[in-house]
């Protein structure tokens, strides 16, 4: 895999469907929900590919503490948005891995390890990724997380990654692919497709 | 198995009492020290100054500057474009149970641009020494902790120097985490004495630099300790001819701290007037050029007194003074008494345990490409079993 | 789809070609269900179509499409569609959720091992691919352009590729072109004669009520085309006409002119008037007496001015009762006003016409002006009928007998047929008859129409060809279908037809139902027949000569 992907932190937590991941960035730089990422596994031999859906931002007394003062100043708000590394805890669902044979769309054999470093994945990567979509029921199938704004969010970072030319046709292909699975139930359906709506 | 509070507890009964005790005693002292200060501001400043002479090298309260005693002054203006820069240091200590024998110093300091609403810029530098020169004395004696956190005082300055270079013609106040004097030397001093003046030499030069470039620098100090003003107004209530150890050791006012008396007499945004330090370190500095002042700042409206020191030649120049004295206040409008470039500061020098644990686990990872195989002590495997795990669950 | 299997290299490959869809479901009895392609605008496709439908182990099935329909896996959606102006949703939900389907009539099978498809017994298995016919299909299923196959139209949506009728099998039985007035059947049918006549597969007698086949046809909008008599310069077709006056005025090249002497007219040919004579079932039960009675110059005595003294005296010995004597009368005025009807025995009409046939020519009849005389027109294509059909009758028992040659085959065609064929009297007309004797006799209908619901059921049975333009008419619509096995899928194509110059045809001459826009009646057609106009013509005799004399 390419080396123009930035690094995020490493792996605290993980199992076969997903695992966590920590890192210190300014706020321009956290990952975005719906994002693409990889984790070392299997000592190198592969990568699993997670889908970012949850971020949580450990307890900052001095961020709670300027946010109550009525005296902040702007160099002073400037910086907390900048520079402030904040430690940033990110659950990525597991959505398929990367070895010598490519990519395959299904839980990875087994998870990465603790302190494995984790990247974002690059844009080329991400549009060979999302070409197939069998991903989109690994996804659909997961409890108690919000599954339909995930997955708009991931069909949106999808069609970003591509020309402007491809960007309509792609999205109506994957929304095609949501409604077969999603028949039953119009309503969701509906919102999946305004929600992806180009 | 954790602290075992059962058998602490009632230990903790017998605590509170005291404490209770003791806030009571301080309470019935302080109408009396407060008036011992009305008195030493009513003498005339040459017989006071006599009464300190008479005193002698044993005297370790504050001396007068120039500023009469009870002085209180207003906060000033903040110069316009003022650059405000903040400086602290976080170290790992050398660990004999470590994989190998090891220090780091990391400096975490950041410079504001007030009035002109960009970020501020900031920087985390970290130093790792591992030769035998650094982690050992000339007598083979592995170097001292105290020496390391002198190692990284200087480092701070150094730092400040630097950010005062950058701000190249604009008004500048650097602010340090900490008092000026290099404590670390009194605990030192008798066996690394190299080591000391070479610290020493350093920081005094950098502090040189700040001077040339026109920058004010101040030392902060949260929730100070010190009793200094109170020895002096206990030493303008002896007569002068009655002035020796054991009348000074006498003080009636010990256990009370300067920062309860000031509290009383200053209104938020108020200064004190400016002191001398007594301590022997101060006579290195001031050969220098850089005799340490110090004044009491009430910094917020909650009444919080901290302690500034300054170098001689910021506290003789008005303007300098205003700036810190203005600077600090306003560092410490959003932050409730502790300026903000420290707060920050600190956050870009903090070293945790975790940063700890991994660099370890790099050093071995290095340590074994290079056919070295790393060994923690026995101390520190054990340790580490003892450390809970936590399952993932999505 | 395109693996290089034999059967591929054997049929032509199909590059590029993208299923229309698959086969989810139907019978055998009520037709396949295709689901469409989502890629595939379903505006794009027809009912009438060919598809083809590729079985597994090579075996092909044809069919056609006879119904268009929307679908969707969930049913709510016809009740949540997506907001109008939402052509991303609409493109989204159209690929998966909305969908197209057709229906499809299989009609034949082809297995790999065979040369010629089959009448289809059984269906593909699930999702087996379904593809629009290629020419190369529509050309396996109904031959190449031959002598003994006529190039009558082109499917829709496929210009290029010829359907061919099999004319011997048309000719075989009895046939029909129906279709709403305005639609193109005497187009059609003189296309169809044209053929018959060029492969001389039969002779026609054609019964031309409103000269629209003899010379110098006119349609609608009033353009002129050629008249079989035009086609056929070499003798092979003869024009015999009831109105001297009105054909040579049209400028008709008659051959013949016909008339019938009053005393070849019998009571069997007067009898099919009665309706439109008016007579009663007494007056008409009265004819056969009348005739036994007079003898050959009855009409001529009914009408004479002059008494008639047998006449009064059949009435006065009641054998007749007056009234009813004196409505016949009356009613026989009828024959008087037929110029073509000339008192007493006539001439050798029939024997000349029944000689033409004989010898393989074919005879337009005009009617002229006589043409607007619904009585005139039955009464002579029933006199003629009757006759003709007798002698081949007699011709045909003959050459069994082996005493005589077999009869040319005979094509009878008649317009109106409905007033020839209804229910009430189809039974006991001589077209009835040869409509039901299959060609025992080598005489066959062909039958132009546009109320076939009036025609006998027992009939139409027996017409084998069914060559139908548009229809409107329930009744009329169920009457084309009836007795065609599998035939009433194909409703929904038939209602759909173009007003003009499309036909379905179905049955006997074609392996399997085809819907066709005809061809063009034009400067080609006569090129084909090898009837160039005449200024052509000249202009090829000119340019003919220079080349020779270099004139």
């Amino acid at each position: 895999m390419d080396a123009d992907d930035r690094p995020i932190g490493r792996v605290t937590r993980c199992s076969t469907r997903g695992f966590v991941g920590a890192v210190r960035l300014p706020e321009p730089e956290w990952p975005v929900f719906g994002t693409f990422c990889r984790a070392e596994a299997q000592q190198g031999r592969s990568q699993v590919i997670g889908l970012v859906y949850d971020l949580t931002i450990e307890d900052d007394e001095l961020a709670r503490q300027l946010a109550a003062s009525e005296a902040l100043s702007p160099e002073q708000l400037a910086d907390s948005q900048v520079n402030r590394q904040v430690p940033v805890e990110y659950h990525a669902l597991a959505v398929g891995y990367h070895n010598r044979d490519g990519f395959t769309q299904a839980l990875p054999p087994q998870p990465p390890l603790t302190l494995a470093p984790v990247h974002l994945l690059a844009a080329a990567q991400v549009r060979t990724f999302t070409e197939r979509l069998d991903f989109l029921p690994l996804v659909l199938a997961v409890p108690e997380i919000p599954v339909d704004d995930l997955l708009a969010a991931a069909l949106k970072t999808a069609a970003a990654v591509r020309p402007e030319s491809e960007r309509r046709g792609y999205l109506v292909r994957a929304a095609a692919e949501c409604a077969r699975l999603l028949g039953r139930d119009l309503t969701r359906l509906e919102s999946l497709v305004r929600a992806i709506r180009p | 198995m954790g602290l075992n509070l059962p058998q602490i507890l009632h230990q903790l009964e017998q605590m509170g009492a005291a404490l209770a005790e003791h806030e009571a005693a301080l309470r019935r002292l302080q109408p009396a020290a407060a008036k011992a200060l009305e008195h030493a501001a009513s003498l005339p400043p040459e017989e006071l100054a006599a009464r300190v002479t008479r005193a002698g090298d044993r005297y370790r309260g504050a001396r007068p500057s120039d500023e009469p005693v009870r002085q209180r002054f207003p906060p000033p203006a903040v110069d316009a474009g003022l650059v405000i820069a903040g400086a602290d240091g976080s170290q790992i200590y050398p660990d004999r149970h470590a994989p190998a024998l090891y220090y780091v110093i990391q400096v975490g300091s950041l410079a504001i641009d007030l009035g002109t609403g960009r970020a501020p810029q900031t920087r985390t530098l970290p130093e790792i020494h591992f030769r035998p020169e650094d982690l050992y004395d000339e007598d083979g004696h592995p170097v001292n902790n105290a020496v390391i956190n002198g190692r990284r005082d200087a480092l701070e300055m150094k730092a400040l120097a630097d950010w005062a270079e950058t701000a190249a013609g604009r008004p500048f106040l650097a602010l340090l985490d900490n008092g000026l004097l290099l404590w670390f030397a009194l605990q030192v001093r008798e066996q690394q004495q190299k080591e000391v003046d070479r610290v020493l030499k350093a920081y005094l030069g950098h502090l040189d630099g700040l001077r040339a470039r026109a920058g004010a620098v101040a030392g902060f100090i949260d929730r100070p300790r010190s009793a200094d003003v109170l020895a002096l107004a206990h030493l303008a209530t002896l007569p002068p001819e009655a002035i020796n150890d054991a009348a000074l050791r006498a003080n009636p006012f010990r256990g009370l701290t300067d920062r309860l008396v000031f509290e009383k007499l200053l209104e938020p945004g108020e200064r004190s007037a400016c002191f001398i330090d007594s301590s022997p370190l101060n006579r290195d500095f001031e050969t220098r050029g850089h005799q340490v002042r110090f004044f009491y700042l009430k910094t917020d409206a909650r009444g919080t007194i901290a302690r500034v020191e300054v170098p001689a030649w910021v506290a003789d120049d008005p303007a300098a003074l205003g700036r810190v004295h203005a600077g600090i206040l306003e560092q410490c409008r959003a932050t409730g008494g502790f300026p903000y470039a420290l707060v920050r500061a600190h956050e870009l020098a903090v070293v945790t345990n975790e940063d700890r644990q991994q660099l370890e686990t790099y050093i071995q990872q290095r340590m074994l490409e290079h056919n070295l195989a790393p060994r923690t002590s026995q101390k520190a495997t054990t340790k580490r079993w003892t450390r809970g795990r936590r399952k993932h669950r999505v | 789809m395109t693996n290089a299997s034999e059967l591929d290299a054997y049929f032509g490959s199909r590059p590029d070609e993208t299923p229309l869809g698959m086969v989810v479901g139907g019978a055998l009895s009520s037709g396949l269900l295709v689901k469409l392609d989502p890629r595939l605008s379903i505006e794009r496709l027809a009912v009438g179509r060919y598809v083809v439908i590729q079985g597994t182990s090579g075996r092909k099935f044809f069919g056609i499409v006879t119904d268009i329909a929307l679908d969707a896996t969930n049913p709510d959606l016809m009740r949540q569609p997506p907001a109008p102006g939402d052509a991303f949703a609409a493109e989204v939900y159209s690929r998966q959720v909305a969908y197209g389907t057709l229906s499809v009539s299989p009609m034949l099978m082809l297995d790999a091992d065979d040369d010629q498809p089959r009448p289809n017994k059984t269906v593909p298995a699930h999702f087996a691919p379904v593809h629009e016919a290629s020419a190369e299909d529509v050309e396996r299923v109904f031959g190449a352009e031959d002598e003994k196959h006529l190039f009558l139209g082109t499917p829709l949506d496929m210009q290029a590729v010829h359907v061919n009728l099999d004319l011997e099998r048309f000719v075989e039985r009895s046939s029909g072109v129906f279709g709403k007035s305005g639609t193109g059947k005497s187009f059609i049918t003189r296309i169809l004669l044209a053929g018959i006549i060029r492969a001389a597969k039969a002779s026609a007698l054609i019964f031309d009520m409103h000269n629209d086949y003899g010379w110098a046809v006119k349609d609608e909008a009033g353009r002129e085309f050629k008249g079989l008599r035009q086609l056929f310069t070499g003798g092979q077709v003869s024009v015999v006409t009831l109105d001297e006056e009105t054909s040579r005025a049209r400028g008709s090249k008659v051959d013949r002119v016909l008339r019938i002497g009053t005393q070849q007219i019998e009571p069997e040919d007067v009898e099919m008037l009665s309706g439109l004579l008016g007579l009663s079932d007494v007056q008409t039960g009265a004819l056969p007496f009348l005739r036994r009675r007079l003898g050959p110059g009855w009409i001529d005595r009914l009408l004479s001015d002059t008494p008639d003294e047998e006449l009064a005296a059949m009435v006065e010995d009641e054998r007749i009762v007056s009234s009813t004597l004196g409505a016949i009368q009356r009613k026989f005025e009828f024959f008087r006003r037929m110029g073509f009807l000339v008192p007493g025995a006539g001439d050798d009409a029939v024997d000349d016409i029944f000689n033409r046939l004989k010898k393989g020519t074919s005879v337009v009849l005009e009617f002229g002006r006589y043409g607007n005389t619904l009585a005139a027109y039955i009464l002579v294509a029933n006199f003629l009928t009757r006759r003709v059909h007798e002698r081949y009758v007699r011709q045909k028992n003959e050459a069994v007998g082996r005493r005589g040659d077999e009869p040319q085959p005979l094509v009878i065609v008649i317009e109106e047929a409905h007033k020839f064929l209804d229910p009430v009297i189809a039974g006991h007309t001589v077209f009835g008859s040869i409509a039901r004797e299959l060609r025992k006799y080598n005489v066959t209908l062909l039958i132009v129409d546009q109320r076939p619901s009036g025609i006998d059921d027992e009939v139409m049975s027996q017409i084998g060809t069914r060559v139908t333009c548009l229809l409107d008419n329930e009744a009329d619509i169920r009457a084309v279908f009836s007795g065609v096995s599998g035939a009433g899928a194909l409703r929904e194509v038939l209602a759909r037809l173009d007003t003009r110059q499309q036909a379905l045809i179905l049955g006997h001459a074609v392996p399997m139902p085809v819907v066709v826009r005809t061809r063009d009646y034009d400067e080609s057609f006569y090129q084909w027949l090898g009837a160039a106009d005449d200024g052509q013509r000249k202009e090829r005799a000119r340019r003919g000569s220079q080349a020779l004399f270099g004139e």
